[in-house]
């Protein structure tokens, strides 16, 4: 068989090696770029370490680099407070209203942080309605500002991915090994102590390194809550350095975005090393049946439950609500109003449509891109592949600040001229999203017995159309969550639009963030919510698709 | 014999250090169903695996009805598939499970839903055209998947481990129907199982595989009753193994006393070797005389129906079954007795280097 004709038999070589293509131009040539920024000394102009001295002689950069790792500490704390809790209610009882308080758990992740950290002021700030309240009846509490606040809404914007994680972790733990244990004569905490946390340790791993890497590389919450630079964090500090109208530093700006990657790596490796460490084969086999909590004890459950998370929604609801409250200065009046939306429409300009259009063709691209990954990493175990796999995980550790900045300075010349266009944006919104969809779709594939495309094969199919017929087919409804998740980050996107967006290409959270920052709080509200119901409107479609069609048998997705 | 219909020619894989395959040859002749049988690691997967095309060999050669397979595909090559996961598509209707290697062989409309409808009912799915497979049950899915691979009339059947999945029962029952459409359409068969039982009932001959060599192919009875390699004789049916010594002038001692003369034949080594003796080989006996004769404590006595297994204790120490027809008077737990076998039962091996392992001199 010719080279060529083999290649149409099984393309999948040539797909590596555009996977490979596409990451080594948008992920790894723009991080490649910032490091050689950040080598090159700001002021000397000399190859060497100069920058980096300089950042930790500085007491304010110093100080960005301990308060990023504190509030990430804090948040994560947290959000293990509040999510451990609810994961182990949810792993292991059946009570009324579970269904809903889920939805409710996973609302919390319908919009972007910063919308939370605005709900917060509008709450607690300076004249924040629920401070304003206590000061009447003379209780003083200080403004919500600053490392605690920060922590605070991060991780009740964060909790609900440990939730997640921690829940499936639950879920798998044999129930035989935790009858063996007790039949044995263990007591129920030390049973828990012994055998459940032992087993489900990988997953709060994993848990704690998601959210701590989401808080870490959270820009528009510490930007908001920080009040600017009065509480500089890396990712907040990198913008202002690359940003700053006067006396930017963009030199400075790659060392502190090169920091907070190697951070982000260094703790990735770390959990990765921990989890090599501690895991131990799990035999998933004896899956748990919860237990039903009727009578007091389970309207106990659901009540605690339900206050628990009503608590963590209470920002997007107290932002919903306000939206419709009439505006005196910076003060919401007790009165229904629509005026916010008038006002927000009116200086919306294409915010809203760029945000659709761009958000629509990055997820058709993630689609395409994604599945095709997933199945290169699952199915193939060529070395173009393994790189493919390699390559695709790197924006996962990278922050949305520091891509947006390493595409403002690599694609400004020829010969890819794309700053201020819309493309960079829809770019850059594929490239961030694409390794969690490559991921799921590689997940997907690997609960796909493999026997389905060699029997496919053997009946005269070739291996791509095999991939059309039956692999696409079955992948469909795990591709579709992904495909949700995605839609939310995508269109909820901030810390990289930020940065590379213009005049005419704003999007939505931009104009939302703006608002929140220094504007007008009634219209601030009105763009949050209006983010909140486009994506929560998406993601019932979403559903609405996926619940059509039939034929999921054997694979179990999410 | 009639010429091949599948041919294999010194087939070799290595997995970098690993040798999977080590050479074999398989021959096949048209119509005929050939298993190859071994335990877990043999290669026997690996061999199915590269005469379908998802394996690529390292060296050999590999021919169906005189066409050299060298660079043909999978989906070149005309052969059905049987697995051991069913690998029936579970977005597919049954009916469109069956019609998918049709459709790929342009065969449509009514000719097409004719030859479904005629394979479904050959293993009895008629009924069940319109189902979806997560309403089928695990035998009503591997029907599905025999049906799909029957229907394209291809050149070679090739079943991997396809009842393993099954419960005992109607393993029992589908290997009969598999035999009884197998030998009715004439189609040659290549079927892998590490279930002795079930090639011993369903095969025309069975390949037993260990190791990625090939020991013997042969009719059931014949690797049943002469097995070529200790390794056989132990994998199919099980044995008791003695040491003992073959001198010249072909008299047999066992290390644990008894000997006995074989019939007079040139060519076999004197020296150490390994006897064989089947448990039904035993017969209880009042003691020494003119048949060869062991003495043992009886430890253990297992009802099994027809027959009860007598688990002993040997001088020497070493432990031994022997099965023998119940409803007798048998010895109780401890009691010592003496067991003789028929010289013509005995099986002798050369020492290998395992403790199954040897070829067969006598």
């Amino acid at each position: 068989m010719s080279a060529a004709a083999r290649l149409l038999r099984d393309p999948w070589p040539l797909v590596a090696l555009l996977v490979v293509a596409i990451m080594l131009v948008f992920v790894a040539w723009p991080l490649a770029e910032l490091a050689r920024q950040s080598l090159i000394g700001q002021e000397s102009g000399r190859f060497g370490l100069e920058n980096y001295v300089a950042f930790f002689e500085s007491r304010y950069f110093r100080r960005a680099l301990t308060n990023s790792l504190t509030i990430a500490a804090l948040g994560t704390a947290i959000s293990l407070l509040l999510a451990v809790p609810l994961a182990l209610a949810f792993a292991r009882y059946d009570f009324r209203g579970k269904r809903w308080i889920e939805v409710a758990i996973l609302m919390s992740m319908l919009s972007p942080p910063f919308v939370g950290a605005y709900a917060w002021i509008l709450m607690f700030g300076r004249s924040g309605m629920v401070r304003q309240a206590l000061a009447s009846i003379g209780i003083d509490i200080p403004p919500i500002y600053g490392t605690f606040g920060i922590a605070l809404a991060t991780a009740f914007s964060h909790y609900p991915v440990m939730f997640l994680v921690v829940r499936s972790g639950l879920s798998r733990v044999n129930v035989g090994l935790e009858e063996a244990a007790a039949s044995l004569g263990r007591g129920r905490l030390a049973v828990i102590r012994t055998v459940t946390l032992p087993l489900v340790l990988p997953a709060l791993v994993t848990g704690i390194l998601l959210v701590f890497l989401g808080i870490l590389a959270d820009f528009g919450t510490p930007s908001i809550l920080g009040e600017g630079e009065r509480f500089p964090v890396l990712a907040t500090l990198a913008f202002s350095l690359y940003l700053s109208e006067i006396g930017a530093e963009p030199g400075m700006a790659a060392t502190t975005a090169a920091i907070l990657v190697l951070l982000a790596m260094t703790l990735v490796i770390f959990a990765r090393w921990l989890a090599a460490r501690r895991t131990v084969s799990n035999d998933t086999s004896g899956t748990r049946v919860a237990t039903k909590l009727r009578g007091g004890r389970g309207a106990l459950m659901s009540l605690g439950t339900a206050t628990l998370v009503l608590l963590a929604n209470m920002p997007l609801i107290v932002v919903v609500g306000s939206s419709f409250l009439e505006v005196r200065g910076v003060v919401f009046q007790p009165a229904l109003t629509l005026a916010n939306y008038h006002n927000a429409f009116a200086a919306l300009g294409d915010a809203l449509w760029n945000s659709l259009r761009y958000a629509a063709i990055a997820l058709v691209m993630i689609l395409v891109l994604g599945s095709l990954a997933g199945y290169l990493i699952a199915r193939r175990s060529g070395l173009l592949s393994r790189l493919a796999d390699l390559l695709i995980m790197v924006p996962y550790v990278v922050p949305g600040t520091v891509l947006g900045i390493g595409y403002a300075s690599v694609f400004n010349q020829p010969p890819l001229m794309l700053t201020g266009t819309a493309s960079i944006i829809v770019v850059m919104y594929v490239i961030r999203r694409l390794p969690f969809v490559a991921r799921a779709s590689a997940s997907i594939v690997y609960q796909i017995d493999r026997g389905l495309e060699e029997a496919s094969q053997s009946l005269g199919v070739r291996p791509l159309g095999g991939f059309r017929r039956v692999m696409l087919p079955l992948m469909r409804p795990g591709l579709l969550a992904g495909a949700a998740i995605a839609w939310v980050e995508v269109f909820n996107e901030l810390s990289a639009s930020i940065v590379l967006y213009t005049g005419g290409t704003r999007t939505l959270p931009v104009a939302a963030y703006q608002q929140s920052l220094a504007g007008d709080v009634g219209m601030a509200a009105a763009y949050a919510t209006m983010l909140i119901a486009i994506t929560a409107g998406a993601l019932a479609l979403f559903i609405l698709l996926r619940g059509r069609g039939r034929g999921d048998g054997d694979v179990g997705v999410l | 014999m009639t010429e091949a219909h599948l041919k294999a020619t010194g087939i070799k894989v290595r997995f970098g250090a690993f040798t999977a395959l080590n050479g074999v040859d398989l021959a096949v002749r048209r119509g005929e169903l050939v298993t190859l049988l071994g335990p877990s690691g043999c290669g026997k997967t690996t061999l199915l695996r590269v005469i379908a095309g998802f394996q690529r060999q390292t060296e050999g050669r590999i021919e169906v009805g005189g066409r050299n397979l060298g660079d043909v595909p999978p989906e070149g090559r005309n052969f059905g598939m049987v697995f051991q996961s069913y690998a029936v598509f579970p977005h597919m209707s049954v009916a469109d499970n069956v019609a998918y290697g049709l459709a790929a062989r342009g065969v449509r409309g009514g000719d097409r839903a004719r030859r479904v409808q005629a394979a479904l009912e050959r293993v009895q799915l008629g009924a069940l055209a319109g189902r979806f497979p997560d309403a089928l049950s695990g035998g009503q899915k591997q029907r599905v998947g025999l049906a799909r691979a029957m229907v394209i009339e291809p050149d070679l059947l090739l079943m991997d481990e396809p009842l393993s999945n099954l419960d005992a029962l109607l393993r029992i029952e589908m290997r009969r129907e598999i035999r009884l459409m197998q030998r009715e359409l004439g189609i040659t068969t290549l079927y892998v199982t590490h279930d002795q039982e079930e090639a011993l009932a369903i095969s025309d001959r069975i390949a037993v595989m260990r190791q990625g060599e090939l020991l013997q192919i042969a009719p059931p009875e014949e690797v049943f009753e002469a097995p070529a390699h200790a390794f056989v004789a132990d994998f199919i049916g099980g044995c008791n193994w003695f040491d003992a010594t073959l001198a010249p002038g072909d008299a047999v001692t066992l290390a644990e006393g008894p000997s006995f003369v074989l019939p007079r034949r040139e060519g076999r080594p004197a020296g150490p070797v390994r006897l064989a003796l089947r448990n039904e080989d035993l017969r209880l006996c009042g003691g020494p005389g003119a048949l060869p004769c062991l003495a043992g404590q009886v430890l253990m006595r297992a009802y099994m129906g027809h027959r009860t297994r007598l688990h002993l204790r040997l001088p020497s120490g070493a432990t031994m079954d022997a099965d023998v027809p119940s409803g007798t008077a048998l010895p109780a737990e401890g009691a010592t007795v003496h067991l003789e076998f028929h010289p013509d039962r005995a099986r002798l091996f050369t020492c290998g280097a395992g403790p199954a392992d040897g070829w067969r001199i006598a």
